[in-house]
């Protein structure tokens, strides 16, 4: 009886200093949220309709949003997504044996720029530099290949490379 | 037994299995000259991002050791073998190794062997130890044991960090003399050669590390080191993996190396013999490293030879000269007995990395040796010589738990297919590490982009962010506190507080949007 009551404390005890602890340090992020952020890739295109990859991966989670909307992280993406929330559909039609990692960038004709600088402003990692007026280039180092600069420029200059 | 009194310790590693010693005469230990052949293929690997690492034209007129690349900070430059005409460029000539690409040069030799003007030095103690590594990096001398690495690096890493150099003569696979053979001929010119390591790195003492077998050498060399205090012998037991550095360390100190960090990290310098030779030709003659020493081990009648061969000959050429022409009923293969490549191509040339050429009989294989599935049965963990589990790594990599394999230290696998060997059940372990630490790297390479991206785009928003506050600062109505609320991580996060810069923002937003759908549409 006296074990049971002694037990019924403790435990009662523990459960105050859990609760006070969970108060004083509030969750602030959803772990699955940040996990499945780790796997988007971080472009930042805005592609998938949200601002950011980490927007679009809280939406997942409390909009219920389609896992196939980031365009950059393809298939591949889906299937990890599928893996991670436990979703049993689409896996039969990806095809992730034989993929080849093939990274794209892009790449300003720099004859036919005219220095408008409208892509400038939509890359999401600065990629893209130069000042209005003159000639823009594309640092191959940083650009994410996400493609948003190409939606933008009036004299069609900008093409994809592969790495 | 004369020998076992003048030896006190020999140092020996856990794992690894005995090898028979075979039957060798003295003369398979000479050097063996073979002629130029008419054309030379020399391959250089290269990363797709640096393409523009070419030095020759087609068509040009190249002389003996003129540098055909420019080198970086990764890789050496590469030189002519032999003077001639350049008669052909080609790229991604993928015909060795997975996932390689590189550039093939063609040259045609003219016989006659002009050399390009050699700087020979003759007081090296003149020279401070970073010119003389200038000297090595643009004779371009690599890690001769099969590792690839730069040698002008790994000295310049070295530089107030190490203590020791070990000198490798520990051969990597039990068959191959190619060590032995340049240890029997030049060993004068190796002291040379550790004498100029240790004048760069400033070491305190040389320890050459060489097998138990090789009695008479061992003996020789006691001779010479007699009133040399800098250097010291170590005698390894006869056993196989003991040429890798990883276990030359473990088994000298009792430390292990973790991937990734390098043996200079606690302050052991290792050099094959091989490289300390070509050290030394580099910097005393002045002469590139053009050539090196090649082992024929030949399966069936023991008859291991070894050959001075410049690089760039093409394997069929050396088979030809051989008299080993009916390839149908040869396998060629790159690498000793345990370390076996099979080879593809017979245009495939003798690079820096090559140290033997095995040929074996082709045999029929009556049956296909059927893998059965793992019985737990723990030989291969018993022979692993860096302590891993193989057969956990096998479980692991199969059913791509990735993450486990990672923390399962298989990067540390140094792939010397012993366990592979002992396996009673004929599981092609290596094979899975192979995949699996591919699949590693890229991820790695992955997880590395992404923090990158992440990284600039947080930048950027701080850009942005700093812009505005500059801008309301000038306009003196907002507070910074609500001007965080603009960043783009932010709001997401909080999202009750609206104002009227929001809505504003938002409509610019949903105008964006259209026009991105827009533009979609057009496309
Ligand atoms: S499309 Fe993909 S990469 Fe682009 S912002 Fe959305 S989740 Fe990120
Ligand atoms: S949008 Fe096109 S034309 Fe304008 S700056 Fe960029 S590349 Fe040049
Ligand atoms: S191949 Fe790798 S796992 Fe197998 S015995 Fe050698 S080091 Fe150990
Ligand atoms: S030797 Fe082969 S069968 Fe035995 S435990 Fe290792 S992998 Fe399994």
């Amino acid at each position: 009886m006296i074990i049971i009551l002694i037990f019924s404390l403790v435990s009662f005890l523990l459960g105050l200093i859990l609760a006070y602890t969970h108060y004083l340090f509030p969750v602030k992020t959803d772990p699955i949220i940040n996990k499945i952020n780790n796997e988007l890739p971080q472009s930042q295109c805005a592609q998938c309709g949200y601002p950011g990859c980490y927007p679009y991966a809280k939406a997942i989670i409390n909009k219920n949003e389609k896992i196939n909307k980031c365009i950059p992280g393809g298939s591949e993406l889906i299937f990890k997504i599928t893996k991670l929330l436990n979703l049993d559909k689409n896996i039969e039609d990806i095809n992730i044996q034989n993929k080849s990692l093939v990274y794209t960038t892009v790449k300003i004709d720099e004859k036919n720029c005219v220095g408008c600088s409208k892509c400038a402003i939509f890359c999401p990692v600065d990629a893209i530099i130069g000042a209005p007026n003159f000639m823009h280039t594309v640092v191959q180092k940083f650009c994410t290949g996400c493609n948003i600069c190409l939606l933008h420029c009036p004299t069609n200059c900008i093409k994809i490379i592969k790495e | 037994m004369y020998y076992t009194l003048l030896i006190k310790k020999k140092y020996n590693f856990s794992g690894g299995i005995k090898c028979l010693s075979i039957n060798t005469e003295l003369d398979n230990y000479i050097i063996n000259y073979i002629p130029y052949p008419k054309e030379f293929f020399v391959h250089v690997k290269y990363n797709t991002l640096k393409k523009n690492m070419l030095r020759v034209k087609i068509n040009q007129k190249v002389l003996c050791g003129e540098p055909l690349t420019f080198g970086d900070c990764l890789s050496v430059p590469i030189h002519a073998p032999t003077s001639g005409l350049i008669k052909n460029i080609e790229f991604n000539s993928n015909c060795f190794g997975i996932n390689k690409e590189n550039i093939k040069i063609t040259i045609i030799s003219d016989y006659l062997d002009q050399w390009i003007r050699l700087k020979k030095i003759n007081n090296y103690k003149l020279y401070s130890p970073q010119s003389l590594i200038k000297i090595i990096y643009r004779s371009g001398v690599v890690g001769l044991g099969g590792a690839y690495f730069s040698s002008s690096k790994k000295l310049m890493l070295s530089i107030n960090k190490v203590h020791t150099l070990v000198v490798n003569a520990v051969e990597s696979d039990p068959y191959i003399t190619a060590d032995y053979c340049l240890m029997n001929n030049y060993l004068n010119e190796i002291f040379i050669g550790c004498e100029i390591i240790s004048w760069i790195s400033k070491v305190k003492n040389i320890f050459i590390v060489i097998q138990e077998d090789k009695i008479k050498l061992i003996s020789q060399i006691k001779l010479l080191i007699q009133n040399k205090p800098l250097f010291k012998i170590c005698i390894f037991k006869k056993k196989y993996p003991a040429g890798s550095s990883k276990i030359i360390i473990q088994s000298l100190t009792g430390k292990d190396i973790p991937y990734g960090q390098h043996s200079i990290d606690i302050g052991y310098l290792i050099f094959n013999i091989a490289t300390v030779y070509a050290i030394k030709r580099a910097v005393i003659n002045g002469e590139p490293l053009i050539q090196r020493i090649v082992s024929l081990y030949n399966d069936k009648n023991h008859l291991s030879k070894n050959f001075l061969i410049r690089i760039g000959t093409p394997i069929n050429f050396f088979l030809n000269y051989l008299k080993i022409k009916n390839n149908l009923d040869y396998m060629i293969y790159i690498g000793g007995v345990f370390m076996n490549n099979i080879l593809i191509d017979l245009n495939y040339s003798i690079s820096k990395d090559i140290n033997c050429v095995l040929i074996r009989k082709y045999e029929k294989k009556t049956k296909k040796p059927i893998n059965y599935s793992c019985i737990n049965c723990g030989y291969c963990v018993q022979v692993c010589p860096v302590n891993l589990l193989p057969q956990k790594l096998y479980l692991h990599s199969k059913y791509n738990h990735h993450e486990k394999a990672k923390s399962s230290y298989i990067m540390d696998c140094i792939e010397c297919k012993i366990c592979e060997k002992v396996c009673p059940s004929n599981i092609p372990l290596v094979k899975y590490f192979k995949r699996e630490k591919i699949i590693q790297n890229e991820i790695d390479t992955e997880i590395k982009r992404k923090k990158m991206f992440f990284n600039h785009f947080q930048q950027r928003e701080a850009r942005i962010l700093n812009q505005k506050t500059i801008v309301h600062e000038n306009k003196n109505d907002f507070n910074n506190t609500n001007l965080m609320k603009f960043s783009v991580l932010e709001k997401t996060s909080k999202k009750e507080f609206v104002n009227k810069q929001e809505i504003e923002k938002n409509i610019r937003k949903e105008i964006l949007r259209s026009s991105i759908e827009r533009a979609k549409l057009k496309k």
